[in-house]
Formats: C-alpha cells, sequence, structure tokens
C-alpha cells in the first residue's frame, strides 16, 4: 500500500529530519489554526499557542507512530483531543470567546476583500460572517467537532468517525444537524446573500 | 431520474463525496433543473464559504522548531553550571598532583629478595622446574 505523503513525512521524522518538521507545520497549520479557532472561539495567539503544542506532540510521538491510520485523521485526533481539554479547562462556552475579538476578525475580513470593494455589500459580508460564526459556535460540541473535521481537514466519514469514536452513519447524522441548525440560525443572512449573488 | 425525496436522504453524503459515482451522478443531473434541492447546497456552500473567512495566516516553522531544541537541549541553572566546574576542577587538580608525586618516587620494582622468596615458594610446588625458570627470569629483570 503506498504511503500517504504524511507517513513518509513522520518516517523521515522519526529519523530526526528537521525538515520534515518544518514541512509537516507549512502544509497542516493553516487547517489545524482554523479549527481550533471556530472550535473554540479563540483567535491568533491563542490559537498558535495550541497549534505549537499540537506539533511538539507529534513530535514526541514520533517513535510511537505507526502508519495504521492516514496520517491527517491521527494529526486531528490530537487536535481535537487537545481542543476538549482546553474548552474542558476553560470552562467557557465558545460564543463568549467568539464574541470579544469579532473586531479584529472584521477587519481581517475587510483585508481580505480587497480595497474598492462596496462598502455596502461589505458591511452585509461582515454581518453574515458574524451570524455564521456565532452559529457555529452553538453547536452541540459533537456537531461541531464533525463539522469542523470536514470542513478543514476534509476528512471522510469514517475517518471522522475514528476520532470521534462513533460509526460513520453517527457522522452522517451529526451533519445532517449541523447543517440543519446552521441553515436555521443563519437563514435570512444566507438566503438574501444566496439571493443577491444569482443576481449580481 | 431521482425524486426529490431520494436526492434529500443523499444530499450531505452527496455534497461531502460519500456516494457512489452513478449515484453521484444521477444526483447531479436532478440538481441541475431542481432549484429547492439546489438552493440547499447553495446555503452550505454559503456557510463554509463564511466558516473560511478571516482566519488567521499563521508562520509556525520557526516557533516549532525553536520549541523542540528547548526541549532537546534543557537549561541547566548558572548554580550548577559553576558547582559542576569548581567539582571538576577539585578531582583535576587531585589527580594531578597524586600523579606529581608517583612521578617524584620513581618506578615500583620488585626487590631481588622478593622475587627469590615469590620463585621458592613456586618452586617448592608440584611444578619445581617451572619455579626455578621462573627464578631466573626475575633475577634478571631485578638486575636489569
Amino acid at each position: 500500500m503506498k504511503k500517504d505523503k504524511g507517513a513518509m513525512l513522520m518516517d523521515r521524522l522519526a529519523g530526526g529530519d528537521e525538515r520534515a518538521m518544518a514541512e509537516l507545520v507549512d502544509r497542516w497549520q493553516k487547517p489545524i489554526c482554523a479549527y481550533i479557532c471556530r472550535f473554540l472561539g479563540c483567535h491568533g495567539e491563542d490559537a498558535e499557542d495550541l497549534a505549537q503544542e499540537v506539533f511538539l506532540r507529534v513530535w514526541r510521538q514520533r517513535h510511537r507512530w505507526k502508519a495504521r491510520t492516514k496520517f491527517s485523521t491521527w494529526l486531528f485526533t490530537i487536535v481535537a483531543n487537545l481542543c476538549r481539554n482546553r474548552q474542558r479547562d476553560a470552562g467557557r462556552r465558545p460564543q463568549l470567546l467568539a464574541v470579544q475579538s469579532e473586531s479584529c476578525r472584521d477587519s481581517a475580513l475587510a483585508v481580505e476583500a480587497g480595497p474598492g470593494r462596496d462598502p455596502h455589500a461589505l458591511a452585509e459580508a461582515a454581518e453574515l460572517g458574524r451570524h455564521v460564526r456565532r452559529a457555529v459556535a452553538e453547536l452541540p460540541p459533537r456537531q461541531r467537532e464533525a463539522f469542523l473535521l470536514r470542513r478543514f481537514a476534509g476528512l471522510s466519514y469514517r475517518e471522522i468517525a475514528d476520532i470521534l469514536g462513533v460509526s460513520p452513519q453517527a457522522v452522517d447524522s451529526l451533519l445532517v444537524r449541523a447543517r440543519r441548525f446552521l441553515v436555521e440560525k443563519t437563514q435570512d443572512s444566507v438566503s438574501d446573500g444566496v439571493q443577491r449573488g444569482e443576481r449580481r | 431520474m431521482m425524486n426529490c425525496d431520494e436526492v434529500r436522504n443523499q444530499l450531505g453524503n452527496w455534497y461531502d463525496g460519500e456516494v457512489d459515482p452513478k449515484v453521484a451522478s444521477r444526483m447531479a443531473r436532478h440538481l441541475a433543473t431542481c432549484r429547492e434541492c439546489a438552493a440547499s447546497i447553495d446555503q452550505w456552500r454559503r456557510i463554509d464559504e463564511f466558516v473560511g473567512r478571516g482566519l488567521p495566516e499563521p508562520d509556525l516553522a520557526g516557533d516549532v522548531l525553536a520549541a523542540i531544541r528547548r526541549e532537546c537541549s534543557p537549561v541547566v541553572p548558572w548554580w550548577v553550571r559553576i558547582a559542576a566546574t569548581v567539582v571538576v576542577s577539585v578531582a583535576l587538580g587531585s589527580l594531578a598532583g597524586v600523579a606529581t608525586t608517583r612521578a617524584a618516587e620513581g618506578p615500583i620494582i620488585p626487590s631481588t629478595e622478593d622475587v627469590t622468596m615469590g620463585a621458592l615458594d613456586a618452586s617448592f610446588g608440584p611444578d619445581a622446574m617451572v619455579g626455578i625458570d621462573h627464578l631466573a627470569i626475575q633475577l634478571s629483570q631485578a638486575a636489569e
């Protein structure tokens, strides 16, 4: 069976190849930070600190890792566990953390949109973004995990099932419920946005 | 041709690429003609798009490698380093002193009497001839 790229990098890492670690970080830092941000509702330095801890655990376990599962599944098991632990330790619901740093995210959205963009459209996009992020933060934890693993890690139902310790059918159910919840919570904003996109 | 109920039952699976390719193809044909089913997909795409916006652009490689190097080379407190230096210096000094004293005393050579007595003990044992040879060799070495 052909090894996936992550497995090959882990082999090199076990051999002490520092460049393999740098390659792992470059490949996975963005989806890991994205998952952490949306799961915990934290941002910036907090998310990066936790992401760094993920990579340190990869390093510490490099000799114990066996290619029985896909590397991304193993990696996001570490990410999901750390996030659960952090949330439990913090004892706060993520939507409170999300609200605290809304302004910096809106600024990031404005920068992302680029200059010359219609300010009315920018404001609408920012508003929709807030609705969506709040809705994700309000998802029950299991649904949030399934949704974010699918969205950012791109894992299959089977892989998500392995991480969550449930069946693939249960993952399907979690995702159906998560999407229904998100649509209901953002119904007006998302639908209007879709219709405006069609009219343009 | 699939109907809306059949499509809605598997819409999530289709969206996530979890359906058989033949079924996926039939569903795609339905979605191309059914605005209502297609609207659900559009809503999910929009949500996915906005979930992915405004996220950080991390650059962690340097920090991660620095943290790994720190783990591999633990920091030793300054007072431990000084104490270790003192202990090693004293030990080296002691060794140097012993070496100097021994050099002044000269090499240790057994006396003729010691050699003779040792060989005589050996001679009156079962291997008398071996003992005499042994005595001769040792006496000649002592004379040198």
